[in-house]
């Protein structure tokens, strides 16, 4: 109020000695555009000026969020925008007011300057300022140049509704482990005719990778080593990129946005579209700018406020539902993984055992060999092997190159000489699998437990902290089946008044991938962080800090999962009494029972075989129950070396918190 | 003179059916506005370290993609005026080997949306005339330009065809 009431003064004067003095520095903090003559000859536009101050307009919330001034790390209020063309002011970046000054003078500039006018720029301000200071007589004076490129990119969009997609979870990849959000700008459809998804707009805020070293790729994704910016391109290019060739599905949410919120956030993203911003993996990434661009369409939206400082994709997907009568209506688009699941489930047993044996060996010629019913069983048969083949090689057939190229190419051939055509086989939407019906990310914990120290009985308290995301007993709705994708995990435990570390992961991946019929995968884990041993004489905080790297086999079995892997195990500690090099193989037998998402077993048994230490077998077995997605409760026991398993043995009770 | 006439119109029939065989046989160049370079097309990154989708596209750097080139409002402009095959070739870039798959099928939402972007009235005559001409189509030279030319080739070989999709500014 304060620096407010002084910039209001200084305008005031300003306006009062306007016409007498022609004091360019007075307003020299607007840039180059030849607005200042006009700001200085034109009353009208003065007074326009004069009663966006009056109305507070520079302070108001739109204004703020069009501009996406933020409070940074330093708590000072910064534009998130880094390149300087976003501002018509020459302090922009910081000062508000003086920004939403050059912006009005701004729309007076002379139409000459065709695109480069504010009015071709900026379209978003304009619609918000002109519905702030309606019926002003200086907007009746407002230029009309020709936007060239601004309606071309509104005919290409033709925008009906926005739809909030997001792409399910790849593991493979470390920046997508959580997902991806982004918009999908749905098209109005042609009179007569059905919508046509593959060609509507995807606009996605993302990363301009500059590396292709994977260390550098994580640094600098996590401390803002890279731009962010926007992206828009056709849809068919998503569903490429993230139903075929990554096989991911596709969950879209329609936003129930009206026709001015639409077309205001179609203007934004023109606003935006050509800058810079900073991106950061865990807080300023594509969701967190997608809620951003949302935000500053319409007073009614409000959405960062509602995920914590650090945005996971699938808590901005929750966050939508949170805003009353946000989604309209959510559409499932899925994999190609899924197309050739549900092909290859209509197959008879015979045409399975067929297919498995065409994709070993010399393809094309034992495709010679097999003999159909009819045409449409051959056809079926085809269309499940295409559908497996885009599957097994999407980077050569992309490329045109390799074995599985030269087979889809007479796939196709023969394909189109079988005269029946493939109906759609649609593919029910499974609602268990939605995103945003999964437990909330962070979870912390608390309980107490009983084990000896010394053969003396000793009570124990036990803290844990999860900033992300899920482990193999947490409730599975909306996550994938078997996965294990936990970051920054905390273990405390006090004894005797003590509290000592008993792990720190930074990440601890564990992706169990049950043993198929075709292209068995292998299951992998890796723990990386800080682990609390028994090797230094008995005291009681022994910290080594290293990694575990698991790889083995999963099977299914109904409700039953079984896996053997075998780990490498390394941890540094300068406090080991052997030596400070700990380095260990062996292997983790693991059994996971899932009664319901509600209830589960989980018995891990390993056998570790130190290079200068103790073997040991250790086991433990793990009861859960899910109350529900935020309340958990969990028995466990465990012991860390059988053979002595009187002096080592552990149980606890804990009760898990998710928000 | 009436021989003449009558010569002179027999003459150029002829040509003229010498000509459509031609075409049957290897695809006419349609024209373009501009090539595929103009748009930045061939140089977008799509997925993360560089996967791509399109064969040829890029070195795996998105640092120069604008949202102008992007959003196609850069060189590239998706005007209705832009020639039809440019269109078709912005589309089948991308697409081309799921329209291979849905054409050799008959069926699919690729061919769907490539009768939208050619604007025919309905994508199942589409469909199965390109199916019977899979192999002229898809067999040889599988860059865009070609597909897009053999497309149109077919189209306008159906009269059927060339009646329900407007190729006007070919």
């Amino acid at each position: 109020m304060h620096r407010f009431t002084y910039v209001l003064i200084q305008y005031v004067l300003f306006f009062c000695v306007a016409f007498s003095v022609q004091a360019a520095d007075d307003i020299s903090f607007i840039k180059e555009l030849n607005p200042a003559n006009q700001l200085l000859a034109n009353s009208q536009v003065l007074d326009l000026v004069h009663q966006a101050l009056q109305k507070n307009l520079p302070e108001k919330r739109i204004w703020k969020k069009l501009l996406h001034y933020e409070a940074n790390a330093f708590q000072s209020v910064v534009s998130q925008i880094k390149t300087a063309d976003f501002f018509l002011s020459n302090d922009g970046i910081k000062k508000n007011d003086q920004e939403l000054v050059a912006t009005l003078a701004g729309f007076f500039a002379p139409v000459e300057l065709k695109d480069k006018h504010p009015i071709c720029r900026f379209p978003a301000r304009l619609s918000w300022l002109k519905s702030q200071l309606k019926d002003h007589p200086a907007w009746i004076q407002l230029p009309v140049p020709t936007c060239y490129f601004y309606d071309v990119y509104l005919r290409n969009l033709n925008a009906e509704s926005i739809s909030f997609v997001f792409s399910s979870y790849y593991a493979n990849s470390p920046g997508s482990a959580f997902g991806h959000t982004f918009f999908r700008v749905n098209k109005k459809a042609k009179v007569g005719k059905s919508k046509q998804e593959l060609l509507d707009y995807g606009i996605s805020y993302a990363a301009q990778i500059t590396t292709g070293n994977s260390l550098l790729y994580m640094i600098n994704g996590l401390t803002g080593g890279f731009n962010g910016s926007y992206v828009s391109v056709p849809y068919y290019y998503k569903v490429r990129e993230y139903n075929d060739y990554e096989s991911r599905d596709l969950w879209a949410y329609e936003l129930n946005l009206n026709e001015n919120e639409v077309a205001q956030l179609i203007n934004h993203l023109w606003e935006v579209g050509p800058q810079l911003f900073d991106y950061y993996f865990f807080t300023q990434n594509c969701s967190y700018h997608m809620l951003t661009a949302l935000e500053a369409s319409s007073e009614r939206i409000s959405l960062t406020d509602k995920v914590p400082l650090y945005v996971i994709p699938s808590d901005s997907v929750k966050a939508l539902f949170e805003v009353p009568n946000f989604v309209r209506k959510v559409e499932f688009r899925p994999s190609l993984r899924k197309h050739f699941e549900n092909k290859w489930n209509l197959l008879k047993e015979n045409e399975k055992s067929d297919l498995v044996s065409v994709i070993s060996g010399d393809s094309v010629e034992k495709l010679k060999k097999i003999t159909f019913a009819n045409s449409d069983r051959k056809a079926l048969f085809y269309d499940t092997l295409i559908d497996y083949v885009d599957l097994k090689d999407p980077n050569g057939i992309a490329n045109r190159k390799g074995r599985w190229h030269a087979v889809k190419e007479i796939l196709l051939i023969n394909r189109a000489e079988i005269p029946v055509i493939s109906e759609d086989l649609p593919i029910a939407t499974n609602e268990e699998d939605r995103p945003d019906r999964s437990h909330p990310s962070a979870r912390a914990s608390f309980g107490i437990g009983n084990g000896p120290i010394e053969g003396v009985s000793k009570t124990r308290g036990f803290f844990q902290f999860r900033f992300a995301f899920h482990d193999l007993l947490d409730n599975s709705l909306g996550l994938p089946q078997f996965s294990q994708l936990e970051f920054f995990n905390f273990k405390f435990q006090a004894v005797d008044s003590q509290m000592y570390l008993d792990n720190f992961s930074f990440f601890n991946i564990l992706q169990l991938n049950p043993l198929r019929r075709i292209d068995p995968q292998v299951s992998w884990g890796v723990d990386l962080g800080v682990k609390n041993l028994s090797l230094c004489n008995g005291d009681r905080s022994c910290l080594g800090v290293g990694l575990q790297i698991y790889g083995g086999y999963a099977a299914a079995l109904d409700k039953s999962l079984f896996w053997m892997l075998p780990f490498l195990h390394y941890r540094y500690g300068n406090q080991f009494s052997i030596t400070p090099n700990y380095l260990a193989v062996g292997y983790q037998l693991g059994y996971l029972y899932e009664i319901s998402q509600s209830y589960k077993v989980l018995i891990k048994y390993a056998k570790e075989i130190p290079d200068r230490y103790e073997t040991t077998d250790s086991i433990s077995t793990q009861l859960r129950y899910n109350l529900s997605l935020r309340h958990s409760v969990e028995l466990e026991w465990q012991s860390g070396q059988l053979s002595r398993v009187q002096d080592n043995q552990m149980g606890k009770v804990l009760y898990h918190y998710f928000f | 003179m009436k021989i003449l006439f009558i010569l002179l119109t027999i003459v150029s029939v002829s040509f003229a059916q010498k000509a459509k065989q031609a075409a049957a046989a290897k695809p006419k160049a349609y024209a373009r506005p501009y090539g595929m370079a103009g748009c930045g097309l061939g140089s977008i990154v799509m997925g993360k370290h560089g996967s791509q989708v399109s064969a040829g596209t890029t070195n795996g750097t998105a640092g120069n993609q604008t949202f102008a080139i992007t959003a196609g409002t850069s060189n590239c402009v998706d005007d209705n005026a832009a020639e039809v095959a440019h269109k078709m070739d912005k589309y089948i870039q991308i697409n081309k080997v799921q329209l291979a798959g849905d054409v050799a099928k008959g069926n699919g939402e690729t061919i769907v949306a490539l009768s939208d972007v050619i604007g025919c009235q309905s994508s199942r005559n589409l469909a199965m005339a390109l199916r019977s001409n899979y192999r002229s189509i898809f067999g040889s030279d599988f860059t865009t330009n070609n597909l897009t030319d053999s497309i149109i080739t077919v189209i306008q070989n159906d009269s059927a065809l060339a009646g329900e999709c407007s190729l006007n500014n070919i």
